[in-house]
């Protein structure tokens, strides 16, 4: 027994070895691949953490992503802009993103583009894997993104530090999309949306969301980074653009509560295109497409200036 | 304690290092210790309703095999009331009483029993139907009653098939547990391939895929007619590799530590009929039910008649042991016609035709295919509502484009699927070729088990997500 038990200790270990080089080999490979990456969601993030460093910066889910123009903002203030927002996110990740840039630089604007869901209470336990599998490819380069990893899901970060491939899970298939150039293309960040889903007779409805629940956790947080943002003296513009979808209860009360500590206030331009055909400036019902962000980012231009 | 996770890897490794190093004869208690451990890990107090049973079965099989005639009979019959009864009392109940509700709201009366509300202990029909394959295998006379009420424990609660099977029977079973097993290398990599192709089985395959069709399944109101054939067809796929991966690693891990468990699946994709197909697919289960009710109603030596009756009311039961919901009941009526169908179309000598080319076996395994994914719609869907809503949109071919969701996760599904059936075609018909795991070149093999290994840490889910069959 003492000699089959040692010859599978011998094959074993040889296979952990074999399975830790081509661990290695690949996760370069692809870790190189990734920071590469021109287009898609994992792109900005990756740039907001490692290269950001214009005046301006946009932040904020999808609906930031496809309302805010920069180059527009960049023409009509002569400073450089850039859109950080990405799909399926909440305040957390916007937490990371901000705090994450402001300990390399300070730029000259913030806007931040508040969502309904922003500080929903977690109720299904999803939100730290959907944070976590985010920011898990940063954790070998970026120390402070593996802290706020850490804090959410320690065990991932164990084994994001054991396999490199690890980190990387399920992203082959969009590098290479992205790769071959396949798929939404953005410009600084700005995705732009054509046509319509709408008809002119869509209105904006209002949803009785009687379950809303904030987080705590994440609602003491935004008021950290407020006061970091302020103590920087960076201009900050909290905004709610455009949209179709209204709720009953929204984070605006809790957010402009925080916010009148530093004497700001929220700018809602919710109902701003209310009186205008919405099949003309709205994609679907949370999204507008590039007319509606072009008249929008006009507006913002507009406050900015004051 | 779920076998797709850390806690299991760890657990597993200190029960193989221990089982190993200690003797032969304390290892039944270190199974059966380590089977309570890794029961309670879902539900402790549940370990008492199973140690209910176990007694009650424990002293039912002594007694039949005590005594002879009527009472011989009757304790059979007590140890079956206790086992179902449990089943009825914890599955059942409350399906039985909110359908006694409807027919009573029909005639104008209200339902004043409560219904209760407790959770369903994990894998109860796969333990309780293992525990009745004990009783009536002792009454007939192909098991001599177990003395030892710890090897009787063990065999209703071995952990590598305590929760979904496969179900085993005493014959094949507890005689293993009485032998010496030692440290054998090709056993145990025998065994941990088996757990390998388990874990890509599940985490590669039936995971990802069960991200599109949770997606198309929860909102079925909101996906055209492809979306939703897309969805059921990976369904199939979901449902076969999520359960015989469960199967791999179950009947793996009994490898290592020295256990021969029975084969659950064949290959079910690849089924020429569906009578094929059932002798593919949950194999443990379908001999079971041909064992203990399909024989026992009389078979296939009976009338015609007689015999599609019987057919249909193993279906039907099928359908229910798989859940207290319309939707399975649903699902065993289809396989019930499917297969009195079969029935009649080989007694009419039609199947001589299909027999002859390439082509007609090809078809005959996309019909059935076909109709197999058509009873999954049953099984998958929430409830009726949801399943004859998604049988609408298919038969009016309801618009609108192909739902991709996340683009990339769609991408994984498709080569997922494709790689599987190359894996199973390979199997299936080239057994001897094309080796990877069982090369002789150790390069080959080595390669074979680290790819592996790399596939499922770069196209693996880790959600975390629970076998579908843990729920029956």
């Amino acid at each position: 027994m003492k000699s089959q038990l040692y010859t599978f200790i011998k094959k074993f270990v040889l296979l952990l070895l074999v399975i830790f080089v081509l661990d290695y080999v690949f996760g370069t490979l692809i870790e190189k691949a990734f920071y590469k990456e021109k287009q898609g969601d994992s792109s900005t993030t990756t740039y907001a953490l490692t290269k950001a460093n214009e005046d301006l910066l946009i932040f904020g889910t999808s609906r930031a992503s496809h309302h805010y123009i920069p180059s527009l903002i960049a023409d009509s203030l002569h400073i450089s802009a850039y859109n950080l927002g990405r799909d399926g996110i909440k305040f957390d990740y916007n937490y990371a993103l901000i705090t994450s840039v402001l300990k390399r630089y300070n730029p000259k604007y913030i806007i931040l583009d508040i969502n309904q869901n922003d500080f929903t209470y977690d109720t299904l336990g999803t939100q730290k894997d959907i944070f976590t599998s985010m920011f898990l490819p940063y954790v070998r380069r970026d120390s402070y993104i593996k802290d706020l990893i850490y804090q959410v899901n320690p065990r991932e970060v164990y084994k994001a530090e054991i396999s490199k491939l690890y980190a990387f899970n399920s992203l082959p298939g969009s590098i290479l999309q992205h790769a071959l150039g396949v798929g939404q293309k953005n410009n600084h960040g700005y995705e732009a949306l054509f046509s319509t889903k709408l008809t002119p007779a869509d209105k904006s409805i209002v949803f009785n969301n009687s379950n809303y629940k904030e987080d705590t956790t994440l609602t003491r947080k935004f008021d950290e980074m407020i006061a970091t943002i302020e103590q920087r003296k960076i201009k900050l513009l909290v905004v709610v653009s455009p949209t179709l979808n209204k709720f009953k209860n929204t984070p605006l009360p809790t957010v402009n509560k925080t916010l009148s500590k530093y004497g700001l206030k929220t700018v809602d331009f919710s109902d701003a295109f209310a009186s205008a055909d919405n099949s003309k400036l709205f994609h679907d019902r949370t999204h507008m497409n590039n007319d509606g962000s072009t008249l929008y980012t006009q507006l913002i231009i507009k406050d900015l200036k004051k | 304690m779920l076998f797709n996770s850390l806690h299991f890897v760890a657990f597993f490794i200190i029960v193989c290092s221990i089982y190993f190093s200690i003797g032969h004869k304390y290892r039944w208690l270190l199974l059966l210790l380590s089977s309570c451990y890794f029961y309670m890990v879902f539900l402790p107090i549940y370990i008492l309703i199973l140690g209910f049973t176990i007694v009650i079965d424990y002293y039912a099989g002594i007694l039949i095999e005590k005594n002879t005639g009527r009472k011989r009979k009757l304790y059979l019959i007590m140890s079956l009331v206790a086992n179902i009864g449990i089943l009825a009392v914890f599955k059942y109940y409350n399906f039985l009483n909110d359908n006694l509700s409807v027919l009573l709201n029909s005639i104008g009366y209200n339902n004043h029993i409560p219904n209760l509300s407790i959770l369903l202990p994990v894998g109860l029909s796969f333990h309780t139907f293992q525990a009745m394959s004990y009783t009536i295998e002792v009454y007939r006379g192909n098991q001599k009653a177990e003395s030892n009420f710890g090897i009787y424990a063990l065999y209703v609660m071995f952990f590598p098939q305590l929760v979904a099977g496969p179900i085993e029977r005493p014959q094949n079973v507890i005689h293993q547990f009485y032998e010496k097993h030692n440290f054998e290398i090709n056993r145990i990599v025998e065994g941990l391939k088996m757990v390998l192709v388990g874990f890509i089985k599940k985490l590669v395959v039936a995971d990802r895929l069960a991200i599109y069709v949770n997606a198309v399944y929860d909102n079925p109101d909101k996906h055209s007619a492809v979306s939703i054939a897309v969805a059921t067809m990976m369904f199939a796929f979901q449902i076969y590799c999520d359960f015989s991966a469960y199967s791999e690693i179950a009947i793996g891990t009994a490898k290592v530590l020295g256990f021969d468990l029975m084969t659950n699946f064949r290959r079910p994709y690849f089924a020429k009929n569906i009578q094929d197909f059932w002798g593919r697919w949950h194999i443990s289960l379908s001999t079971w039910f041909r064992d203990y009710l399909y024989i026992p109603l009389g078979g296939s030596r009976v009338a015609v008649p007689r015999w599609c009756f019987n057919v249909f009311v193993v279906f039907m039961v099928s359908g229910l042991w798989h859940g207290a919901s319309w939707t399975f009941i649903i699902w065993g009526a289809l396989h019930g016609f499917y297969s009195i169908f079969g029935i009649i179309f080989k007694k009419l000598k039609f199947d001589v035709f299909l027999r002859k080319t390439l082509v007609t076996r090809v078809l005959s395994n996309l019909f059935i295919f076909g109709i197999v994914c058509f009873a999954w719609i049953f099984f998958r869907a929430r409830n009726v509502h949801d399943a004859l809503l998604i049988c609408k949109s298919l038969l009016t071919v309801k618009g609108g484009g192909l739902f991709l969701g996340v683009p990339a996760s769609f991408f994984y599904s498709i080569m997922a699927i494709l790689g599987l059936l190359l894996y199973e075609y390979i199997l299936e018909y080239h057994p001897n070729k094309f080796k990877v795991f069982n090369n002789k070149n150790v390069v080959i093999r080595y390669a074979g088990y680290s790819l592996s290994i790399i596939i499922i840490i770069l196209f693996g889910v880790f959600n975390g997500g629970q076998f579908i069959y843990f729920q029956f």
